[in-house]
C-alpha cells in the first residue's frame, strides 16, 4: 500500500515537472553542452570556465525609469570547436527590485538567462586575445508586483566583444562589453529585456 | 388588662398578613396599570426583514403598499449572502484597498434601500465555510487549509475529481492555527466592518443590521444517508489537529500567559497534561495510549515560518502541503517522514460517551464556536452595537424537530459540529439562527419546535434567518395549509420575543419558499396587523395609552366664522410617525371653556375629529375661548390633554429666507397673551444661521419670544459654512510595472481658505443619479487614487469637505475621461 502511494506521488512528480517550460529549455541546452563537450574531447581542446559580474544597463527607458541598472551575474563555459572558433554556454542571473510609477508599491524583476553562442578569435597574442561573439539567449522573465504576477521565457540573441588577459597560462581575466535583445509582450506593454552589459571575469582555462 | 394584652400582641401577628391581603384585593380589583405609547426605536421595534433584492424597485414599492407596517413593525430587506474577499498576496495593512467591489457593491444597495426609504440587513459569509471559491488558492498552496474528514480526505471519492471540487465541495478549516488564512480572513474582516460602521452612521436607519459569519460550520458535503455517519467527520486538518492539543495542554496559543488565545483553553486541562508526565496522565484520562504529543500525521510546529508576507508570493513554511501533493487516499503513511508512531491523533471514530472521544467533540463544536465569536468580537471593536450584529448558525442540535436530549439527531448535527450554542456570541452581539420548517406530505419537521424555545432563552434580542414556516419540498406533492395556521406559527415565532425575522422569501421560482401569492403573504399581512402597534411585548391584547396630544395651534376664520384647531398630526413632535401610523388610535377629543383652567367633562367637550384639523363653528366672533386636545385609543383610553390654549390670541408670523427653516414652521400662529414660546432657527446644509429680524433681534437660538402683542419675526439664514474645496482635478494615469498596467484615476484639490474648521474630506462617485460614497481622507490630504479604473469609462467624482459637526459642502465635481 505504501509503495503504491509512493509510485503516485512519483509519477504525479514527474508529470508536474515535465510540463514545466524551464525543463525543457534546460534540457535542450544541456543537449548542446554534452554535443560541445564530446566535440571538445575528440580535439584534444582544453575548456574555460569564467564566473562573471557585469553590470546591466537596460535599453528600455520604462525599464531604466522602473528599475534601473544593477549587477548580472553569470557562468560561462566555452570550448574550442574548430580553428579559432569556440562555443560557449552560459547561465545568467538578474534581479531588481523598483517601484511602480504611480502607487511607488514594491515591484520585482527576475532575468534567468541561459545562453549558448559561437565566438571568433580576430586577434591571438600571447599574453592577451580579442574575439567576437553571437548568442541565442533563451531569457525566463518573472515579474511580481501588486498589479500581478508574470512569469513567461522568450527567445533573444546577443552580440559581444571580449578581451581575454592570461597573467598566468590557466588564468584568463576576461572584459567584456555585450549587447543583447530579447522582446516580450505578455501583458499590457511590449518591451525588450536586454541592454548593454560590461562584464569583468576571472576563470580557469584547462 | 392581660386581655388586652393578648389582642394587641395578636393584632401586631396578624397586621402583615392583612396589609397584604388588603393589597391583592385592592390590586386585582383596580384596572391594568396603564402605559403609554413608547417611542419606536429599533429595540423595541420588530424587525420583518423580506430576502429579496432591494434594487428590485416595482417589487419593494409593492411590499410597501401591500403589508401594514406601522410604529413598531418596520419593513427591512435582507441580502443572504455577501463573501468579502481580499486577494491571497494583498498587503494585509492595506486591506482596505482590497476591497473595493465590496465596498461598491454594499453601498449600492444600502444607497438604493435609502433612496427607497424601507431597511437593510446584510449577512456576510467567510468564504471558508460558504463562498467556497475565495479562498480556494489558499487552499491549493497548502491543503492544510482545507478541512479534513477522519480518512484524511478532503472530499468524497465522487467529488474529487470534479474540476470545480475546491470550490464546490471542500471547505476552509476554521482552526484558529491556519495562520496564514487566518490573517486573510482578520484582515478583511475588520477592513469590511469598519467600513460597514462608517455606512451604519451615515445611514442609521437604512443599515439597521448586520449578521455573520453566516452558517459557520464543519464539511458535511460527504453526508450520504445510505451510508454509515461514521463517513462524515470533520476536521482533522493538521492545523485543527495541533490546536485540540494545545487547547487541551494549554500551551501554544492557549497558553495560559502567553498565548493569543490565553484562558480559552479546555477547563479540564491545563499544565496537569503537560510534558512526558502530563501525557501519561492524559492517557490514564483518556484510556488512550500516546507516546508522543506531537502529531500522528503531518507533524508541523508553531515555530514553522507560516508566511506572514503573502505579497512576496513565497511561502517558505516547511511543513505545507501544496495541492498538487495530494493524494486522495494516501494521506495516512503508515511510515515516513509524515507518520510518527505512537504520535497525539484525535479518535476517527465517533463514540458518543468515549471520553477521548467527547472531548474531541467538544473541541470540533468549541471550534466552530470560536470561529463565529472572534468575527463578532472584530465587528463590537469596529463599533458595531451588540444589538445589531447577529451571528447565523444553523443549530444542528435542534434541526427538524429534533432537540439535545433525543438519543438520535440530524445526520448534519454530527458533522456540522454547529449546536445551537455556537450562535451565542454575547456580549459581543446577538444571537441568530437558521431556523424553518418543512411540510413533508406525511409529516412536519420543525426546526422551530424545540429551536425557537432554545434560542429565545439566550437573549431577548434574537434573529431567526431564512425563516420560512412551511417550506414545500421540490419532488414532493405538498398543499400549503391555511392562512390562520401560518399565522399561528408567525406568532408563535413572535411570542418567543424574536426581534428581527428574515422571512425566506418573498418570491422564487420553484415556489418551494415563496411567500408572493401564497397563503404566508395573506398570514404574513394578519401578523403584521396584529404586531405592528405594540412594541414587541407580547400581550397582543395590549393597547398603550394615548400620549400628551402636541403642537395645537388655532386662529378665528372669519369667513366661516368658525375656530379652526390645528392638531399637527405628529405623535412625538421630534419623530415623523403619525397619529393616523398608530393602528391602535381612535380619535382626538376636542374640549373648549369660556374660563381658563375648565374642567374636562362632557359639559365642555364640543366634539371628535379624526383628523388633524377641527373647526369649531359654534363659537361668537370676538369672543375669548380656551380649548384642550386628547386622543383616544380604540379601547376608548383617553391620554393626557394637550397644554390649554386661549384663542384668538396674538398673533405671531414667522418667516425665514431662503437656507432654513423654523420650528415652529414659517406661519401664523396665535397664542394667549404672555405665552413664551420658543423659536428655533434651523439652517439647511450648507447654510448657517446669522440672527433675527423684524420683532426681534440678535442671534440667540432657539429664542424665548414672549407674547404682549401680535408679532412678526424673520429667521435669517448666510450661505455657506462650509465650502467646497478648490482646484479640484482629476486625472487618468497609468500606473505601470515593465510588463503590466492599471489605470488610476488621481484626484487632487487645494483647501478653501474660507472654511473655518475642516474635519475630512470626503469622495463620491456619481453613477447616473447615485452617489456612491467612495472614501475619506484627512483634513491635510488633498489626493486620492481610484484604483482599476476601466481604460475607457468615463468616471465623475464630487468631493466634498466635511466639518467637525460632520455637515458637507457642496461637491466639487470633477469628470475624468
Amino acid at each position: 500500500m505504501a509503495g503504491e502511494v509512493l509510485m503516485l506521488v512519483a509519477v504525479k512528480k514527474i508529470k508536474e515537472i515535465m510540463s514545466e517550460r524551464i525543463f525543457s529549455v534546460n534540457f535542450i541546452l544541456g543537449l548542446v553542452l554534452v554535443f560541445a563537450f564530446v566535440l571538445a574531447g575528440g580535439a584534444e581542446a582544453s575548456i574555460s570556465i569564467i564566473p562573471r559580474v557585469s553590470y546591466f544597463s537596460p535599453r528600455e527607458q520604462a525599464f531604466q525609469d522602473i528599475y534601473g541598472g544593477g549587477p548580472d551575474y553569470s557562468l560561462e563555459i566555452s570550448i574550442p570547436l574548430w580553428r579559432q572558433l569556440d562555443f560557449w554556454a552560459a547561465i545568467g542571473y538578474f534581479f531588481r527590485r523598483g517601484n511602480l510609477t504611480i502607487t511607488q508599491e514594491e515591484t520585482t524583476l527576475k532575468l534567468v538567462r541561459y545562453v549558448y553562442g559561437l565566438r571568433y578569435e580576430i586577434i591571438a597574442k600571447k599574453r592577451w586575445a580579442l574575439n567576437l561573439g553571437a548568442s541565442l539567449n533563451y531569457v525566463l522573465f518573472t515579474e511580481l508586483n501588486p498589479l500581478g504576477d508574470i512569469r513567461t521565457g522568450n527567445m533573444g540573441y546577443a552580440l559581444r566583444l571580449e578581451g581575454l588577459l592570461f597573467p598566468a597560462k590557466h588564468l584568463p581575466l576576461s572584459l567584456l562589453i555585450e549587447f543583447a535583445s530579447c522582446k516580450f509582450e505578455p501583458a499590457e506593454f511590449k518591451f525588450d529585456s536586454g541592454g548593454i552589459n560590461l562584464g569583468l571575469g576571472f576563470g580557469y582555462k584547462f | 388588662m392581660r386581655e388586652a394584652v393578648r389582642t394587641r400582641a395578636q393584632l401586631n401577628f396578624f397586621f402583615p398578613f392583612y396589609f397584604l391581603f388588603c393589597f391583592i384585593i385592592l390590586y386585582s380589583a383596580s384596572p391594568a396599570l396603564a402605559e403609554e405609547l413608547p417611542r419606536p426605536s429599533y429595540h423595541n421595534a420588530l424587525i420583518v426583514s423580506f430576502e429579496h433584492n432591494v434594487t428590485d424597485s416595482a417589487e419593494v414599492e409593492l411590499i410597501k403598499k401591500s403589508f401594514p407596517f406601522g410604529l413598531y413593525a418596520w419593513l427591512s430587506f435582507s441580502l443572504t449572502t455577501l463573501t468579502p474577499s481580499l486577494d491571497w498576496h494583498w498587503n494585509l495593512s492595506d486591506a482596505s484597498n482590497g476591497l473595493q467591489s465590496f465596498k461598491t457593491q454594499v453601498t449600492d444597495l444600502v444607497t438604493k434601500a435609502k433612496e427607497q426609504q424601507v431597511r437593510f440587513h446584510l449577512v456576510l459569509t467567510s468564504g471558508l465555510a460558504r463562498g467556497l471559491s475565495v479562498y480556494r488558492e489558499a487552499k491549493e498552496e497548502d491543503i492544510r487549509n482545507c478541512q479534513w474528514y477522519n480518512d484524511n480526505k478532503l472530499a468524497a471519492d465522487d467529488q474529487i475529481n470534479h474540476p470545480e471540487a475546491m470550490n464546490r465541495y471542500i471547505f476552509g478549516t476554521l482552526s484558529r492555527y491556519a495562520r496564514k488564512v487566518r490573517a486573510n480572513l482578520e484582515a478583511k474582516a475588520k477592513a469590511s466592518l469598519a467600513f460597514l460602521k462608517q455606512l451604519m452612521d451615515l445611514y442609521p436607519d437604512t443599515l439597521i443590521a448586520l449578521s455573520g459569519w453566516g452558517e459557520a460550520e464543519l464539511n458535511y458535503n460527504r453526508i450520504n444517508h445510505l451510508k454509515s455517519v461514521q463517513d462524515f467527520f470533520c476536521d482533522y486538518s493538521p492545523f485543527a489537529i495541533l490546536e485540540f492539543r494545545d487547547w487541551v495542554c494549554h500551551t501554544g496559543m492557549y497558553d495560559d500567559t502567553n498565548g493569543k488565545y490565553k484562558g480559552e483553553g479546555y477547563p479540564g486541562g491545563g499544565t496537569k497534561y503537560q510534558g512526558t508526565a502530563g501525557l501519561a496522565q492524559f492517557n490514564l484520562d483518556f484510556g488512550t495510549n500516546f507516546t508522543t504529543w506531537d502529531l500522528k500525521y503531518f507533524n508541523w510546529s508553531l515555530t514553522d515560518d507560516y508566511d506572514s508576507n503573502p505579497e512576496d508570493n513565497v511561502n517558505p513554511d516547511p511543513n505545507k502541503i501544496p495541492w498538487s501533493s495530494y493524494v486522495h487516499g494516501g494521506m495516512m503513511p503508515t511510515s515516513g517522514k509524515n507518520y510518527l508512531e505512537g504520535g497525539f491523533d484525535p479518535p476517527r471514530v465517533m463514540k458518543p460517551g468515549d471520553k477521548f472521544w467527547d472531548l474531541w467533540n467538544l473541541f470540533r463544536e468549541t471550534m466552530v464556536a470560536n470561529f463565529v465569536r472572534d468575527v463578532a468580537k472584530w465587528a463590537f471593536e469596529a463599533g458595531i452595537p451588540s444589538s445589531q450584529w447577529f451571528s447565523h448558525q444553523i443549530p444542528g442540535d435542534y434541526l427538524f424537530g429534533t432537540n439535545p436530549s433525543m438519543p438520535n439527531k440530524n445526520a448534519r448535527y454530527y458533522t456540522g459540529a454547529s449546536p445551537l450554542w455556537t450562535a451565542n456570541i454575547i456580549p459581543y452581539g446577538s444571537p441568530g439562527g437558521t431556523i424553518y420548517d418543512i411540510k413533508f406530505p406525511d409529516w412536519f419537521a420543525r426546526t422551530t419546535e424545540y429551536g425557537v424555545p432554545a434560542i429565545a432563552k439566550m437573549s431577548s434580542n434574537w434573529a431567526i434567518m431564512e425563516y420560512d414556516a412551511e417550506t414545500y419540498p421540490i419532488g414532493f406533492n405538498v398543499s400549503q395549509s391555511s392562512a390562520d395556521f401560518i399565522l399561528e406559527q408567525y406568532l408563535r415565532i413572535y411570542q418567543h420575543n424574536v426581534h428581527l425575522i428574515n422571512f425566506w422569501r418573498w418570491w422564487d421560482t420553484s415556489g418551494e419558499h415563496r411567500i408572493k401569492g401564497m397563503n404566508k403573504e395573506v398570514a404574513l399581512r394578519e401578523f403584521i396587523r396584529r404586531v405592528r402597534d405594540k412594541a414587541r411585548r407580547t400581550d397582543l391584547n395590549l393597547v398603550f395609552d394615548p400620549p400628551a396630544v402636541a403642537g395645537v395651534w388655532g386662529k378665528y376664520v372669519p369667513e366661516k366664522r368658525v375656530m379652526r384647531l390645528e392638531l399637527g398630526g405628529r405623535i412625538w413632535p421630534d419623530l415623523e410617525w403619525m397619529w393616523k401610523d398608530w393602528g391602535d388610535w381612535a380619535h382626538f377629543e376636542v374640549f373648549r371653556g369660556e374660563e381658563a383652567g375648565f374642567p374636562l367633562d362632557v359639559a365642555h367637550r364640543v366634539g371628535t375629529t379624526k383628523d388633524y384639523v377641527f373647526e369649531d363653528s359654534s363659537v361668537v366672533e370676538g369672543k375669548v375661548y380656551y380649548y384642550r386636545v386628547r386622543a383616544v385609543n380604540v379601547k376608548g383610553v383617553a391620554g393626557p390633554a394637550s397644554s390649554e390654549i386661549r384663542l384668538p390670541g396674538y398673533t405671531l408670523t414667522l418667516a425665514a429666507t431662503t437656507g432654513g427653516t423654523t420650528d415652529p414652521a414659517p406661519g401664523a400662529y396665535t397664542f394667549e397673551p404672555g405665552a413664551s414660546v420658543s423659536i428655533q432657527a434651523i439652517p439647511d446644509p450648507y447654510y448657517e444661521f446669522i440672527g433675527w429680524s423684524g420683532d426681534a433681534t440678535g442671534k440667540t437660538n432657539p429664542l424665548t419670544v414672549v407674547m404682549d402683542r401680535d408679532k412678526n419675526i424673520l429667521a435669517n439664514f448666510l450661505r455657506i459654512t462650509v465650502y467646497p474645496p478648490l482646484n479640484v482635478q482629476g486625472i487618468k494615469l497609468v500606473n505601470r510595472s515593465l510588463a503590466q498596467a492599471e489605470y488610476i484615476i488621481k484626484l487632487t484639490w487645494e483647501a478653501n481658505p474660507n472654511n473655518k474648521f475642516v474635519s475630512k474630506y470626503r469622495i463620491y462617485r456619481l453613477e447616473g443619479s447615485n452617489r456612491l460614497f467612495e472614501a475619506e481622507v484627512s483634513a491635510t490630504t488633498f489626493e486620492y487614487l481610484h484604483r482599476r479604473a476601466a481604460k475607457d469609462k468615463t468616471y465623475t467624482f464630487a468631493v466634498v469637505t466635511v466639518n467637525g459637526s460632520n455637515e458637507e459642502s457642496e461637491p466639487a465635481i470633477v469628470v475624468v475621461y
